[in-house]
């Protein structure tokens, strides 16, 4: 199985896989390679590397990343093999070196949307959308990628953990422990995401779960009964301090290069209840995807010199 | 995965990928659908597999052992192979024992279905004869609560099950999840059917709530049902719904869909001429209906008393055949293709139940026993032999006895 591709060097070790780059034989295409350890897990194959591959199996779109293939070895371990994606937003954010324009934030960000959008659409949560999960292509496509927290959506009566998505891109019901939370969690954390863009340092950067509360409702306002309806019956909804939702001229204050498009729809994505936050197709479909400037093609967008 | 070129669409049109595009690109459609006459093809092949490994196995046996020797002596076309009947029903019994065993742990009903669905999709590589369906189950239902997030620890899932280890379950995961093409995603209907219950209410606002409520439920449980049934492999995950509500409640998802496709039911009592032709159509597939199972007449003769006549024409016209494309009425067309793909399903899944009485189970479990270990076959003719030759030697020893007294009582009467 494993002569249709090398593992030429080894790129990274977790608990469960190492990835090793290498080469699709047939195509002399790069692959990352990864190769999750199936002896001596106490309860079997990994729960992450079970969900990685349910769902990458059923998963195609530009956006999101291609599983090119699952093979065993001799010594059974099974391998994903990938596409090899060579570089991240987390690095381009924090690249200093890189200048970034709005077009561009508007590329990064359409991308990210319409690979969600894929996601949600098969019925799939990513639950951990973050820069360093959005991965860049060597032609400069955004994909999303690590779907070990994913889930698909559940029936209406299904308890959920709220203990996903990286701290500072978790959205409000799941910092209130909401157990019913569906595809808005993703799109808040798009919302953020494009925040950060803008801004080139994290928007929410909770030191701790108290202060990520603290931090999420300075930013954005303690949201009331009125504003989300049910959302004082949630089990972490107590001992709130009640800041005020910022008023627009905030928001351009804080946000000084965002057109009012580019504001409205991040408004969108950050609506505080879940019920009344826009959905990707809404996104997709809003005005500022079309108004000036045009998103930048992909192979222009600026990435890290090696 | 490995076709992702044939699955991208032709350049020229727009690419709108609508909900069945979507299901056509899931794995469960792409590995996991099939005609019927594949699925018995793979069957068909699965099982010869497994008569092969078998045989190998005899041939395999050291020919100096008096099992081995009894076995060939004994022709070894008596060797109990299990058929291809007795490979479903007995799957069909491991699955059984798989939802109870699902039961058990509290497992919600998808991980639950999902188990089952692991072990139907298993044996359609496999053959019980290669690997036993027991041994199987356990881990298909450990592996699918796993990938349902519904995952219970190795230790207590083994715990629970008598003679059974952790390495014992868990060295077959890897085999079923290769076996599986690691396609582990299944769409199951009670999503669809949920999906129904919602639109019916909306666009039936004044049927009685109650009713749907029950006949949404009862067909909750056909689904459960429908699983052990080979639909999940012929159809889609929405077909399998409706058919299991239109089982539940025929008028019901009749009117339903008459509505949803936009069927004008006055049409027919304005135009003669065509009601003539369908009173015509009406008169032959009724016919069909009757001929073709019991079940389906009796479904209409219940509707006959409870509906009103509007509906009760309706029902009749489902079984034509589309032979009406001159008039151009895409809606009746969708109509009746629907119910034929729905009635299809239904009768699958009304289809004598694959289940094997205990005694039937017990023997086909013997025999893949044999199967998987020949020598056991051998000793058991042994035994038998030795059975006989005790028998026999008995017999003898009684008839010697008794032509002994015989003969003496003969001698006494001559003396």
């Amino acid at each position: 199985m494993s002569d249709r591709y090398t593992k030429d060097r080894k790129v990274g070790e977790g608990t469960y896989a190492v990835v090793y780059l290498g080469k699709q034989l047939s195509s002399g295409k790069d692959v990352a390679i990864k190769e999750i350890k199936t002896g001596g897990f106490k309860d079997g194959l990994d729960m992450s590397a079970i969900r990685e591959v349910k769902y990458l199996q059923e998963l195609s779109h530009e956006n999101v990343i291609e599983l090119i293939d699952v093979f065993s070895d001799v010594g059974k371990n099974l391998n994903l093999v990938l596409e090899f994606l060579p570089s991240d937003m987390e690095v381009i954010i924090n690249d200093k070196s890189l200048v970034i324009l709005s077009a561009d934030i508007k590329s990064w960000i359409l991308m990210t949307l319409r690979g969600v959008n894929h996601c949600h659409r098969n019925g799939i949560l990513h639950r951990d959308l973050k820069p360093s999960n959005l991965l860049i292509s060597p032609t400069g496509q955004l994909k999303l990628a690590d779907f070990g927290l994913a889930r698909a959506l559940g029936s209406p009566n299904e308890r959920f953990t709220s203990n996903v998505v990286t701290r500072w891109y978790r959205a409000p019901e799941l910092l209130f422990g909401s157990h019913h939370y569906s595809t808005a969690i993703d799109v808040w954390a798009v919302g953020v995401i494009f925040a950060e863009l803008m801004l080139r340092t994290p928007y929410l950067p909770g030191k701790d779960d108290n202060d990520q509360v603290v931090v999420t409702f300075q930013a954005l306002g303690t949201p009331t009964e009125k504003l989300w309806p049910g959302v004082s019956h949630l089990p972490n909804y107590n001992n709130l301090v009640m800041y005020p939702p910022p008023s627009r001229q905030e928001l351009r204050n804080r946000f000084p290069a965002a057109t009012e498009g580019a504001l409205d729809l991040l408004c969108g994505m950050l609506i505080l209840d879940p019920n009344n936050r826009w959905d990707t197709a809404k996104c997709l479909t809003y005005k500022y995807f079309v108004e000036s400037p045009r998103p930048t093609e992909p192979e222009s967008l600026p990435k890290k010199v090696p | 995965m490995t076709s992702s070129e044939d699955l991208t669409p032709p350049p020229k049109k727009p690419r709108t990928v609508s909900n069945d595009d979507l299901y056509r690109r899931s794995t469960q459609y792409r590995y996991w659908s099939f005609t019927q006459s594949k699925l018995e093809d793979l069957r068909v092949l699965a099982n010869k597999k497994g008569r092969v490994l078998t045989h190998k196995r005899l041939e395999d046996l050291d020919p100096s052992l008096d099992e081995a020797k009894m076995i060939k002596e004994n022709d070894v076309a008596q060797f109990p192979y299990v058929s291809l009947d007795e490979e479903l029903k007995i799957i069909t019994y491991y699955a059984r024992k798989c939802q109870d065993l699902a039961n058990f742990f509290h497992l919600p009903s998808q991980a639950r279905s999902t188990a089952i669905i692991y072990l139907y999709k298993f044996y359609l590589t496999y053959s019980v004869m290669t690997y036993h369906p027991q041994h199987i189950m356990y881990t298909c239902l450990f592996l699918a609560a796993k990938v349902e997030n519904s995952f219970i620890g190795i230790n207590n899932f083994s715990k629970a099950i008598p003679k059974t280890s952790p390495e014992s379950i868990l060295q077959y995961e890897y085999l079923i999840l290769q076996t599986l093409r690691f396609s582990l995603r299944c769409h199951h209907s009670y999503q669809p059917l949920y999906g129904f219950y919602l639109d019916i209410q909306q666009l039936l606002p004044k049927v009685d709530r109650k009713r749907l409520g029950q006949s949404c439920d009862h067909a909750r449980d056909l689904v459960g049902e429908s699983l052990f049934f080979d639909v999940n492999f012929l159809f889609t995950p929405p077909q399998i719904a409706l058919a299991c509500l239109w089982r539940s409640d025929d008028i019901l998802v009749e009117r339903y869909l008459a509505k949803k496709l936009g069927l004008k039911r006055k049409q027919k009592e304005t135009d003669g001429a065509e009601a003539e032709a369908e009173a015509e159509a009406e008169a032959e597939a009724g016919a069909e209906a009757e001929t073709e199972t019991e079940t389906e007449t009796e479904a209409e003769a219940e509707t006959k008393t409870e509906a009103e006549a509007k509906t009760d024409t309706e029902t009749k016209t489902d079984t034509k055949p589309p032979k009406t494309e001159e008039g151009e009425v895409p809606p009746q067309q969708r109509f009746d293709k629907m119910f034929q793909t729905i009635k299809k399903c239904s009768r699958l899944i009304d289809q004598a139940s694959r289940n094997p009485s205990v005694e039937e189970a017990k023997d086909i479990s013997s025999k893949i026993r044999y199967c998987l270990e020949p020598l056991r076959y051998g000793r058991k003719l042994l035994k038998q032999r030795i059975a006989i030759s005790e028998i026999v030697e008995e017999a003898n020893t009684k008839r010697s006895v008794s032509t002994e007294s015989e003969q003496t009582s003969k001698r006494q009467k001559t003396q």
